[in-house]
């Protein structure tokens, strides 16, 4: 055996992360599709780079890249950018 | 790259970032937006990253965009995991884990194989070695999925 599932009670503290993915649909097509679940959706202003936040179920993040922002990303999501930020690890 | 980062809670962040980056043979710093947290980059700045927050830190939907709170660390298993591949061999990942005291083997999912590592023995993630990723992509498609269990169908 190597793997096995079970069901616990449904508890609202659990949140297990977050996940950013690319999109090849414009930001407002994510957002309506959101929507169109009833589940929250709107931009989320990152500094270098905007992404879709979309809360589905409105319990769990995800963060979509729309077209525009995924080269911003790979250019911030580096840990040489991060340096140029916060300063290199002594 | 469809992913590009994800997070997941654990006891020890600046450890689990830095088993991932070994993964990767990338490099890991302190995550700015939560005390405590790591992040661990790919050496190939594609934007690859792995977030390892403390466990009471969570995500909510703030009024205006995500935000930070802390509230009651949980250490309960959970229904999140993530598959990613590595350059290493499987033995090297087994070793990496188990030094760490964590629980490693390789797993047999019937189209692929991967190492499993639990980290922290809580969260689960799928490893992809070299010799393993050919049987993965080939087989993880709509295609390939409906051969092996069948097309969609409404009645099932």
């Amino acid at each position: 055996m190597t793997l096995k599932y079970q069901e616990i009670a449904a508890s609202e503290a659990v949140q297990t992360g977050h996940v950013s993915l690319e999109t090849p649909l414009a930001a407002a097509d994510v957002v309506a599709a959101a929507n169109a679940y009833g589940w929250t959706a709107r931009m989320g202003n990152r500094a270098a780079f905007s992404v879709v936040e979309v809360w589905y179920e409105d319990s769990h993040l995800i963060e979509f890249l729309d077209p525009e922002n995924q080269p911003k990303t790979r250019a911030f999501a580096t840990a040489a950018s991060f340096d140029q930020m916060f300063g290199a690890p002594e | 790259m469809p992913i590009c980062h994800l997070s997941f809670n654990v006891e020890f962040p600046e450890t689990v970032c830095q088993f991932f980056a070994d993964m990767m043979s990338g490099e890991t710093r302190p995550f700015f937006p939560i005390k405590g947290a790591f992040v661990a980059f790919s050496p190939k700045n594609d934007g690859t990253m792995v977030e390892a927050y403390p466990l009471e830190s969570r995500l909510l939907p703030g009024p205006h965009q995500v935000m930070f709170e802390k509230r009651e660390p949980v250490k309960d298993m959970t229904g999140f995991h993530f598959c990613m591949p590595t350059e290493l061999d499987r033995d090297a990942v087994i070793t990496a884990a188990t030094a760490l005291e964590w629980r490693a083997r390789v797993a047999n999912r019937g189209p692929f194989e991967c190492v499993e590592v639990w980290i922290e023995n809580r969260q689960l993630v799928e490893f992809l070695c070299p010799d393993m990723q050919s049987d993965y992509t080939r087989t993880m498609t709509p295609d390939h999925w409906d051969d092996l269990f069948g097309a969609n169908d409404p009645a099932n």
